[in-house]
C-alpha cells in the first residue's frame, strides 16, 4: 500500500530533478558565453600588444629593456589566444539524460491525484510497484544529472586553473619584473621615469581584465600579504626560506595568485581552485610561533583584488 | 543509555596506496567510487600539527615542504618494516599512519552525503600489491583495525583490477594487468574464468613481476629536464642547478621549477588528446644581466615518445617476462587492463598494442579501478555471519549476481635458516594454490650442527629472488620457534625433520620434529593474508 512517505519520496524526487536540470542549463549557458568572453580577452591581448609601442627617443639600454619585456607580453597575448580552444578542449555538455518520468505524464494517474489532494491512499495498492518504478528511474535520472554536473563544474574550474591562470602568473611576473625596472630606469634613467612607469601599466590593465573576467564568473583571487602565516588551506609552499625578520611559517613572498569560487558548491562556501604559490619562512632556531598571538588569520578570511 | 548506529552492510573495497588512496562500494550492481570530499582520491599523506591535531590528505602534502619533520609521504614502502618515527612526543609505526589516513578516509565516508552508507562503514576489502610480504600484510591488517575497520580480505592489487574489468565483460579470458604507478610497475597476468554467469567466476593468478624502482614519476622527471635543456640553450640559465654560479638566487630557480615542473605535467597530459602541445611560460625568471627569459617551446607527441621510449621499454621487458612465467604466448592474453594514471599515455597503449597485436582495455579510469574492485570482491565476501546481528541488512539490489573464488600462486620462496646463514629453501615460489590443490607442503630433514645440541631454533625466511644467505636483502625474517627436549648426543647424530605448508588462507604452516620421538616437535602458524 501506498503511504504518504512514498509519495513525499516521489515529490522529492521530481523536486530535485527539477533543481539539478535548471542548474545544468544554467552551466549550459555559462559556457556559451564564456566562450564569447574568452574571445574577447584573447582580441583585448592583442590589441594592447600590437599599440603598445617603444619610443624612438629612448635610450638604446632602454629601448632593449622594453622590447625583452614586450616578447614577454606577447607570448601572453600568444597564450591568451588558445583560452577558447581550451575551454572546447573538453567534451561539451551533453543534454539532459532522457529518461526522466514527468510529473506531467503522470497527471492522469491516481498517485498525482492522491498528492494534490494530500489524502491517505486506500485505492492505491494497484500503484504502488509502478510508484517505486518511478521512483527508481526517477532517481538514477538525477543520478546521471548529477554526474554531468559535476563534470561541468570540473571543467569549469580547469578552465580557471589550465587556462586563464597561466596568463595571470605570468603577468604576475612581469609585473613585479616591471616595479624593479621602474627602479632602475629612476637610477639609470630618471628622466624616463614616467614614460617608463605608463609603458609597465600595461601588466596591470591586462590583468585587470583577467580579473574582470574572473569575477563576473564569481572566481575570486587569493593574494595573501606578506607576514600572513600559512595555511594550508589556502597556500601551497614553493619554498621555505630563512629569513629572521620573520616567525616561523609566515609568508616571505607570494609567487602566484590562488583562486576560489565565490558560490557554494556541494555546500562548501569559498571552495578553493587553486591555492595561492608562497615561500614560507622557516628559522632552523626558532620554534613555530603560537599562530593565536601572532594574529593568525581564521578560514574564510579570503583576499580579493 | 547509549544509542550505537548499526554497521553498514556495505564492504568498503580500499585501494591504500603509496601516494593516493581511493574507497569504493557495490551499489545497485555496480561499483561506485565514493568522493573523498571533492576528489576520487585522498592523497596518502600525514601531518602533525600538535598532539592532537593530525591532518590527512592534500592539506598535508602542503605541509611536506615547511614541516618535514612531522610529516610523512610513502608510508607504504616502510609498512611492515622496522620503521618508527616520533612526533610530539608520542611514537608512531608505519602502521599507525597508515592507520591514519585509513581512519580520514573512514570519517569522509561516513560524512559523504552521496548516497547512504546505512550504518557505520566497518567491513573492508583492502588491496596490497602483489609482492607484499608477511609482515607487510600484518601490519595494513593492523593499520584497518586501529582505524576500526575490519578486514575481511586482503586483495592483491592486480587481481581487484582484473575484478572490476570483469565484472564488465564476462568472457573467459586471460588477463594482463599492466601498473605503472607513481613509482613502481607491476603486472600480472590471471585467468578469469566467468563462463557461466550461474557459476562463480574464478580468479587464478599465474605469474607476477614487478620493477620497484620505476614509475610514472620518471616520466615526468625525463620531461622536465628535456625543457629546462631547451631553455639552457635559449637562455643559458640551468634551471635544475641550484649550486652553480648563475647570479640567480635559489628561490628564484626553485619558483622556475615548480612552474615548468607544472608545465610538464600538463604538456604530459596534453598528449592524451593531441599530438603537438605549447609549453608557454612568460616572464619565467631573469637573469644576472636583467634579461628576463621566457619559455615557449612547441612539443610534438613523436619528440615525447622518443624522450621516454627507454622507460616505456624496460616495462615491456617486464611484461615479456611475466608472459614467459605464466607458460603463455603472447597470443594467449585475450585482455590487457591498465592501472594508474601514466598508463594514459598513448606511447603505453602503442607499445602494449604491437606486443600483443590488441588495444588494451580502456573503458576503466585507471585511478579508481583497484578500489572498484576491491568492493565487487568485498561484496561478494559480505558481512561475516557472527557479525550480521549488528549490521544492517544488505539491500537486494546491492548483493551481486554472481561469486568470485580466487586461485593463488606461492608468492615467495620460503625456508629456514641453516648453518652458515644459508638460506635452505622448501617451498618454492610460483607452485599453484588452486581448488584442486588447496595446500602446498614440502618437507626436509635436517640434522645437529653440533655435539649436545638439546634445543634447535627453527628460523623461517621468505624470499622473492633466488637467494644464498639470509642476509641477502631480499630474505626477510617472517617467524621462529624453537624445538627443545632433543637428548644430548654427537654432531649429526639426530635427524630433524621440517615441514612446510602453504594453504589457501595464505597462512604457513611450519612444523619441527625429532625422527624417532614423536613426543619431541613443535610447530608454528604464520598468518600471511
Amino acid at each position: 500500500m501506498i503511504n504518504m512517505k512514498k509519495l513525499i519520496e516521489i515529490s522529492e524526487v521530481q523536486r530535485t530533478y527539477s533543481i539539478k536540470r535548471k542548474l545544468l542549463e544554467e552551466w549550459k549557458v555559462q559556457f556559451e558565453e564564456l566562450e564569447v568572453e574568452a574571445e574577447k580577452l584573447s582580441a583585448f591581448f592583442q590589441r594592447n600588444y600590437e599599440n603598445k609601442m617603444i619610443q624612438d627617443n629612448f635610450p638604446p639600454e632602454l629601448q632593449e629593456l622594453l622590447e625583452n619585456r614586450l616578447e614577454g607580453i606577447r607570448l601572453s597575448a600568444k597564450t591568451a589566444t588558445r583560452l577558447k580552444r581550451k575551454l572546447n578542449n573538453e567534451k561539451p555538455l551533453e543534454d539532459p539524460p532522457k529518461g526522466f518520468i514527468p510529473i506531467k505524464k503522470t497527471n492522469s494517474n491516481p498517485i498525482l491525484e492522491l498528492v494534490e489532494k494530500d489524502n491517505q491512499s486506500i485505492f492505491l495498492n494497484f500503484f504502488e510497484e509502478e510508484v517505486d518504478e518511478i521512483i527508481k528511474v526517477n532517481r538514477d535520472q538525477v543520478e546521471l544529472l548529477q554526474v554531468d554536473i559535476e563534470m561541468a563544474e570540473k571543467r569549469f574550474f580547469q578552465f580557471i586553473e589550465k587556462a586563464l591562470a597561466p596568463i595571470m602568473d605570468g603577468l604576475y611576473n612581469g609585473k613585479l619584473h616591471a616595479k624593479e625596472l621602474v627602479i632602475y630606469t629612476n637610477d639609470s634613467f630618471p628622466d624616463y621615469k614616467t614614460e617608463v612607469i605608463e609603458w609597465v601599466s600595461i601588466y596591470e590593465e591586462l590583468m585587470e581584465e583577467v580579473n574582470k573576467l574572473l569575477k563576473t564568473y564569481f572566481v575570486g583571487l587569493l593574494i595573501p600579504e606578506k607576514g600572513d602565516y600559512f595555511d594550508e588551506l589556502k597556500h601551497d609552499p614553493i619554498a621555505v626560506v630563512e629569513d629572521t625578520e620573520y616567525h616561523n611559517e609566515q609568508i616571505k613572498e607570494l609567487v602566484r595568485y590562488g583562486y576560489y569560487y565565490k558560490k557554494t558548491i556541494n555546500n562548501q562556501k569559498n571552495f578553493i581552485i587553486r591555492p595561492a604559490q608562497v615561500t614560507v619562512v622557516k628559522n632552523l632556531l626558532e620554534k613555530p610561533a603560537d599562530k593565536e598571538k601572532s594574529g593568525h588569520r581564521d578560514e574564510g578570511d579570503i583576499n580579493e583584488v | 543509555m547509549t544509542i550505537i548506529e548499526k554497521n553498514s552492510p556495505y564492504i568498503l573495497g580500499i585501494d591504500l596506496g603509496t601516494s593516493n588512496s581511493a574507497a569504493a562500494v557495490y551499489r545497485q550492481g555496480k561499483s561506485e567510487v565514493i568522493k573523498m570530499g571533492k576528489e576520487n582520491t585522498l592523497p596518502s599523506v600525514v601531518s602533525f600539527r600538535s598532539e592532537e591535531e593530525v591532518q590527512v590528505g592534500e592539506n598535508a602534502k602542503r605541509k611536506i615542504l615547511i614541516d618535514p619533520e612531522n610529516t610523512v609521504s610513502f608510508i607504504k614502502r616502510e609498512i611492515g618494516t622496522e620503521w618508527k618515527k616520533e612526533f610530539f612526543e608520542k611514537e608512531y609505526r608505519a602502521e599507525d599512519i597508515s592507520a591514519e589516513i585509513l581512519s580520514k578516509m573512514k570519517e569522509l565516508i561516513e560524512s559523504q552525503e552521496q548516497f547512504d552508507m546505512r550504518g557505520t562503514p566497518n567491513f573492508a576489502v583492502i588491496c596490497i600489491p602483489a609482492n607484499f610480504d608477511d609482515n607487510k600484510k600484518k601490519a595494513t591488517r593492523e593499520a584497518a583495525q586501529l582505524a576500526g575497520l575490519n578486514t575481511l580480505y586482503l586483495l592483491e592489487e592486480p587481481v581487484a583490477a582484473s575484478i572490476a574489468y570483469a565484472s564488465e565483460i564476462k568472457r573467459d579470458q586471460t588477463i594482463l594487468v599492466y601498473d605503472l604507478g607513481g613509482g613502481t610497475f607491476d603486472v600480472s597476468v590471471l585467468k578469469v574464468d566467468t563462463v557461466d554467469d550461474n557459476e562463480p567466476a574464478k580468479f587464478s593468478v599465474l605469474s607476477k613481476e614487478g620493477n620497484p624502482n620505476l614509475g610514472g614519476y620518471d616520466i615526468d622527471k625525463l620531461l622536465m629536464k628535456y625543457i629546462c635543456e631547451i631553455f639552457q640553450t635559449e637562455s643559458e640559465v640551468n634551471l635544475l642547478d641550484l649550486e652553480a654560479d648563475q647570479g640567480i638566487s635559489v628561490s628564484e630557480l626553485l619558483k622556475a621549477q615548480e612552474s615548468v615542473r607544472e608545465a610538464s605535467e600538463q604538456a604530459k597530459k596534453d598528449f592524451s588528446e593531441v599530438d603537438i602541445t605549447n609549453i608557454e611560460i612568460p616572464n619565467l625568471i631573469k637573469d644576472e644581466f636583467g634579461k628576463i627569459h621566457s619559455i615557449d617551446i612547441e612539443l610534438t607527441k613523436d619528440e615525447f615518445e622518443e624522450l621516454i621510449k627507454d622507460i616505456i621499454q624496460e616495462t615491456m621487458d617486464t611484461v615479456s617476462k611475466a608472459v614467459e612465467n605464466a607458460e603463455l604466448s603472447n597470443q594467449d592474453i585475450s585482455r590487457i587492463i591498465l592501472v594508474g594514471g601514466s598508463t594514459r599515455i598513448p606511447l603505453v597503449k602503442k607499445e602494449i598494442k604491437n606486443f600483443f597485436n590488441k588495444e588494451p582495455y580502456s573503458n576503466i579510469d585507471p585511478d579508481i579501478v583497484v578500489a572498484q574492485g576491491a568492493a565487487i570482491y568485498g561484496a561478494g565476501l559480505g558481512v561475516p555471519s557472527e557479525e550480521t546481528e549488528n549490521t544492517n541488512e544488505a539491500l537486494e539490489e546491492d548483493q551481486p549476481d554472481s561469486k568470485i573464488i580466487m586461485d593463488n600462486i606461492v608468492t615467495h620462496n620460503l625456508g629456514i635458516e641453516v648453518t652458515a646463514g644459508r638460506f635452505n629453501r622448501i617451498i618454492e615460489k610460483g607452485i599453484e594454490l588452486s581448488e584442486d590443490q588447496p595446500i602446498v607442503s614440502n618437507e626436509k630433514q635436517f640434522s645437529n650442527s653440533e655435539p649436545n645440541m638439546t634445543s634447535m631454533r627453527i628460523t623461517v625466511f621468505q624470499t622473492s629472488e633466488e637467494v644464498q644467505y639470509v642476509t641477502d636483502e631480499h630474505c626477510i625474517c617472517i617467524g621462529e620457534f624453537y624445538l627443545s627436549g632433543i637428548p644430548e648426543g654427537e654432531k649429526n647424530e639426530h635427524r630433524i625433520s621440517v615441514k612446510f605448508e602453504v594453504n589457501q588462507q595464505n597462512e604457513v604452516i611450519v612444523s619441527a620434529q625429532l625422527l624417532g620421538s614423536e613426543s619431541i616437535s613443535n610447530q608454528i602458524t604464520i598468518q600471511r593474508n
